[in-house]
């Protein structure tokens, strides 16, 4: 496996956090919860920028952290992954960003439009997902 | 009534004297209560009132009390109108919104939405007030009286995303200033097809149809 070229292997895991209030939603059909397209938006904090946080899944390994510990910037948000090599498919780099509360932090690099963006959602696997929901609503 | 009017707009509202002074028929602009007295005579009735902060308003926009549409809601008969005050939208309804499945769960999601303070989160930016009356012009136009409430998130630009899952769609309606963010997302799950469409009532209900209501 090759890493792209910032050093990130395909295989590598990216770790988005998801806000417990706004990016999860209900599947009626499929009666599970879905990460929201809208959790994959590049930040505009301080300025608007083409890249969108993430945690990297090899620096976490390697420091002996688990990809629950992903969140550990918030612990009340929930955490989905990606891989590299799905997001350099979609026209997307990924660089690291090492950050004093987070060294594994790292960007996804790119014009994410609304299709792309549903895309990342339905690719996204839930690491750590809300709790069981007991009834329809 | 005064149940509704207490539990749903707790505010300002059926008041004559809480017309803000300065603000009236000479200079074109009132406030929610003097909105709501002016509708009193109509059968429309105040079902909810989304506040906003002024200084979220963006620059340069003229928000008219006036500005006041009518959609006859051919599949239940019931007349919504959205009025843009100075700091509240307030919206009427012919109907008690209990019987409108989608109502009052929409005016309390985008009610939190703009209540989004800034600074407060950091990844969270506050829905702008013009795509919130933009979002429940929309869904006051297309959506049936027994449609399920979408589920809705702010986008970084201001604008309002509602989605539904359900009826083996997934749906996603953004309201935005960027044309090109704009628009009607449907993902077909059985078939997989993706479709990227106008934001159009016609559009809307072509393609979506009845499948977001809720099972009766």
């Amino acid at each position: 496996v090759s890493p792209n070229e910032t050093g990130v292997a395909p295989d590598v895991e990216l770790y988005r956090l998801v806000h417990p209030e706004y990016h999860v939603d209900w599947d009626h059909d499929e009666n599970r919860w879905r990460v929201k397209s809208s959790a994959f938006q590049n930040s505009t904090k301080p300025v608007k920028s083409d890249r969108m946080s993430v945690v990297l899944g090899d620096t976490l390994e390697n420091e002996g952290r688990s990809p629950e510990d992903a969140r550990r910037t918030k612990p009340t948000w929930y955490v989905v992954s990606l891989t590299t090599h799905f997001v350099t498919s979609e026209q997307q780099e990924v660089e690291r960003d090492p950050i004093p509360e987070e060294p594994a932090h790292g960007n996804v690099v790119g014009a994410k439009n609304p299709r792309r963006r549903s895309r990342f959602a339905r690719a996204a696997r839930w690491i750590v997902e809300p709790p069981p929901r007991t009834s329809e609503g | 009534l005064t149940t509704l009017q207490k539990t749903i707009a707790p505010r300002r509202f059926l008041s004559d004297t809480d017309v803000t002074p300065g603000w009236g028929a000479s200079s074109g602009w009132t406030n929610a209560a003097h909105v709501v007295r002016h509708d009193w005579d109509d059968p429309c009735q105040p079902v909810g009132v989304l506040d906003y902060l002024a200084q979220y308003a963006p620059k340069g926009t003229f928000w008219s009390p006036h500005k006041r549409w009518m959609s006859p809601f051919l599949t239940t008969n019931v007349d919504w109108s959205i009025h843009r005050t100075e700091g509240a939208i307030v919206v009427f309804a012919s109907d008690d919104p209990l019987n409108v499945e989608w109502l009052t769960p929409t005016i309390n999601a985008l009610n939190t939405l703009l209540a989004i303070e800034d600074a407060d989160e950091e990844a969270l930016s506050p829905a702008d007030p013009k795509n919130v009356s933009r979002a429940l012009g929309f869904l006051s136009e297309a959506l049936p009286r027994n449609a399920a409430p979408p589920s809705f998130s702010p986008l970084n630009d201001g604008g309002v995303q509602a989605e539904w899952h359900r009826g083996g769609l997934d749906v996603e309606v953004i309201f935005s200033d960027d044309p090109d963010e704009s628009g009607i997302y449907v993902h077909d799950k059985a078939t997989g097809e993706e479709r990227e469409l106008p934001l159009t009532r016609a559009v809307f209900v072509a393609v979506v149809g009845n499948r977001l209501n809720v099972a009766a």
